[in-house]
């Protein structure tokens, strides 16, 4: 970790993420495509073993060049436009005659029921709506919204609010990136609350009309995956993936930062080995970039049966995140736990051991308190990492939340924090270089850590069965909430040891020779009977406390 | 319908996702049963469902999979009706 440390560079990443930032990165568009470019041109130069491309048909291509949103009675206002909020233009939207369109504007409140279509006329009219918040309800509402005759929406939805840093309010000038559904008829934008709420109080007055201009353009089209390989120095049908998309919207640096530590990872190992720091793994590392969920599909369906064994894939999306500009977190969103493995163990070791800024009064040297947030939560189908679910890969995220500029104008690239991005690094390039390199060696010192943690996960599952206990307290020893209780623990030791057995079975994978295996296994074995009677032990604890409890 | 003895297994393993409605309908009932459960919720949960179908498990045991995984209170019948919709489209079948 020390190594990795020392040479990985955060100021590098945020370089790359910061380019990508001026480029409007939707499927098969110019901007992924020079985004991918400079991706390719920075592994060529790092002098990877292997880096290729695989291009790929798309039927949702979309690309912007500008759009405007005016009003032009009862004053002439401008609303949005593309060149101060980029994210003012929803993805997928059909392109304006050049001279653009005038039309009246109709507050359609929701714009999520078919009422508040119903009473109110807006055939050949755009509709004001306010949406929910949630990217469905977008889509819902723009779907509606054409199906009653509109030519376009005009929204203000904010997504994902989180009080009070985040909400249309505390944001009124922020402008939400949305999607509208592909292959739509119309257009859609997003506006500030801002200037919505300032249309609203005019159409309570009058009629408002507006011009809208959109330079945007639906097609099929060719999308692609850059691909860089450090090859192993033994298994090379075992390998270890990182992840990222060069997808996102412009600025999108959070998107952005995820390819800019991808890059900068990349670099680090290629040189690490180069150099002779470090030996070549034993497995194979694969660096994997396109775009967003199609990128990584199209990858593992050109595979098809050839999908070699992958321990763990590393999914990056907003890594970089400026903790204190955008109220955020890193975490670590685990890998679903429906695929056994150790990883999101190691991972959660790496993070704690990682998470070391500032000294206590009492100490000089050990820096044992963390100033920077690392969360870890469970699975979330977020990004790639949904794919790759899917295909039984065990998949640890690394993302920022929550995040006030999220998918907005002002998540520009001074919104990425170097130390953040440095911070991720460390935890996911040590772990997928010690996966990579693992031996017998390295698989015991996993094994140790795999039942410490879930020793200490049954313990502590038993301590919160004595605190739901304590909450019932003065209600009978027996009937339901005791019952309840009791069942709810029982049942949670009964996973975490499942959980715990199936992480230590895939740990066996890791080593090869027969006589290793042989050793290795007996001491997996043996750590799996301690953990089931452990399990059993705290059992026993719980069925003690609960008679005991009155 | 006992539902201990619906042991679910994959046809085709494809993308899935729930239409809105059907979404929000899920979530609701859910949050009746758990108030952490939200719209959100139904995606995670949803592939987890999904994922840990393997011809072996039935559908209470997956249930209690996902509800220890994420400490919110699933019951079978909820996962059931994300399951019915998945084998309306012939991605699972039990």
């Amino acid at each position: 970790m020390n190594l990795i440390q020392e040479e990985l560079s955060g100021h590098r990443a945020k370089q790359h993420a910061a380019y990508l930032t001026q480029f409007m990165r939707t499927p098969a568009s110019s901007g992924i495509r020079s985004s991918l470019d400079y991706a390719e041109n920075q592994m060529r130069s790092y002098g990877l073993d292997r880096v290729t491309r695989m291009e790929f048909e798309i039927e949702s291509g979309w690309d912007v060049s500008d759009a405007e949103l005016r009003m032009v009675s009862p004053t002439e206002d401008t609303i949005v436009s593309y060149s101060e909020a980029p994210t003012c233009i929803q993805w997928w939207s059909n392109g304006t005659p050049k001279e653009g369109v005038t039309a009246e504007l109709v507050d359609v409140g929701s714009g999520l029921l078919e009422n508040d279509y119903g009473r109110k006329n807006v055939e050949g009219k755009v509709v004001l709506a306010s949406g929910d918040g949630h990217a469905e309800g977008n889509d819902h509402a723009y779907s509606l919204a054409m199906r009653f005759g509109a030519i376009g929406l005009v929204t203000d939805s904010l997504l994902y609010p989180q009080p009070p840093t985040r909400t249309r309010v505390s944001q009124p000038d922020a402008v939400q990136m949305l999607r509208t559904p592909k292959l739509g008829k119309g257009w859609a934008f997003s506006i500030s609350f801002t200037k919505a709420q300032m249309l609203r109080r005019l159409l309570e007055q009058g009629p408002v009309k507006v011009w809208a201009r959109v330079d945007a353009k639906n097609y099929r089209g060719k999308d692609r995956v850059l691909i860089g390989e450090i090859t192993g120095a033994e298994k090379t049908d075992e390998e270890i993936w990182f992840v990222a998309h060069c997808s996102g919207t412009k600025p999108g640096a959070n998107c952005a930062a995820g390819v800019g530590l991808w890059l900068e990872q990349a670099r680090l190992y290629t040189h690490l080995i180069r150099t002779g720091r470090i030996a070549r793994p034993r497995r194979t590392i694969r660096f994997i970039l396109g775009t967003e969920g199609l990128g990584i599909n199209a990858y593992l369906n050109h595979l098809g049966e050839r999908i070699p064994k992958v321990p763990c894939a590393f999914v990056y999306c907003s890594v970089g995140n400026d903790q204190e500009k955008c109220n955020s977190s890193l975490v670590m969103f685990k890998s679903p736990e429906s695929i056994p493995s150790y990883v999101n163990h190691i991972c959660q070791y790496a993070i704690e051991v990682a998470s070391k800024d500032a000294t206590p009064p009492f100490k000089d040297v050990s820096r044992d308190l963390s100033l920077i947030r690392f969360n870890v939560a469970p699975y979330t189908p977020w990004s790639d990492n949904s794919t790759l679910m899917r295909f039984k890969i065990a998949c640890p995220l690394f993302m920022s939340w929550p995040d006030t500029h999220f998918h907005t104008q002002f998540l520009t690239a001074d919104k990425i924090d170097p130390e953040i991005l440095a911070r991720c690094g460390l935890v996911t390039s040590s772990v997928g270089l010690f996966i990579a390199d693992a031996g017998i060696d390295e698989a015991r010192a996993m094994l140790i850590e795999v039942k410490r943690r879930e020793e200490q996960t049954l313990a502590s599952t038993t301590s919160e069965a004595y605190h739901a206990l304590m909450e019932v307290r003065g209600l009978p020893v027996t009937g339901r909430p005791v019952d309840s209780i009791r069942g709810e623990y029982e049942t949670r030791i009964k996973y975490v040891l499942q959980r715990a057995l199936g992480a230590i079975n895939a740990l066996e994978g890791l080593v090869s020779s027969n006589k290793e295996l042989k050793e290795f296994g007996a001491e997996c074995g043996q750590a799996q009977q301690k953990l089931i009677r452990k399990a059993s032990e705290e059992r026993t604890l719980l069925s003690s406390l609960i008679s005991k409890r009155g | 319908m006992d539902l201990a003895r619906i042991i679910p297994v994959v046809k085709r393993n494809e993308r899935f996702n729930l239409d809105r409605k059907s979404r929000w309908d899920l979530c609701l009932k859910m949050k009746a049963h758990d108030p952490n459960v939200n719209f959100y919720s139904i995606r995670p949960l949803g592939n987890e469902f999904a994922n840990w179908v393997d011809g072996k498990r039935s559908v209470p045991e997956i249930a209690t999979a996902v509800s220890c995984e994420y400490s919110i209170k699933i019951k079978p019948e909820h996962m059931m009706k994300y399951l019915q919709h998945m084998k309306d489209q012939g991605l699972i079948d039990f």
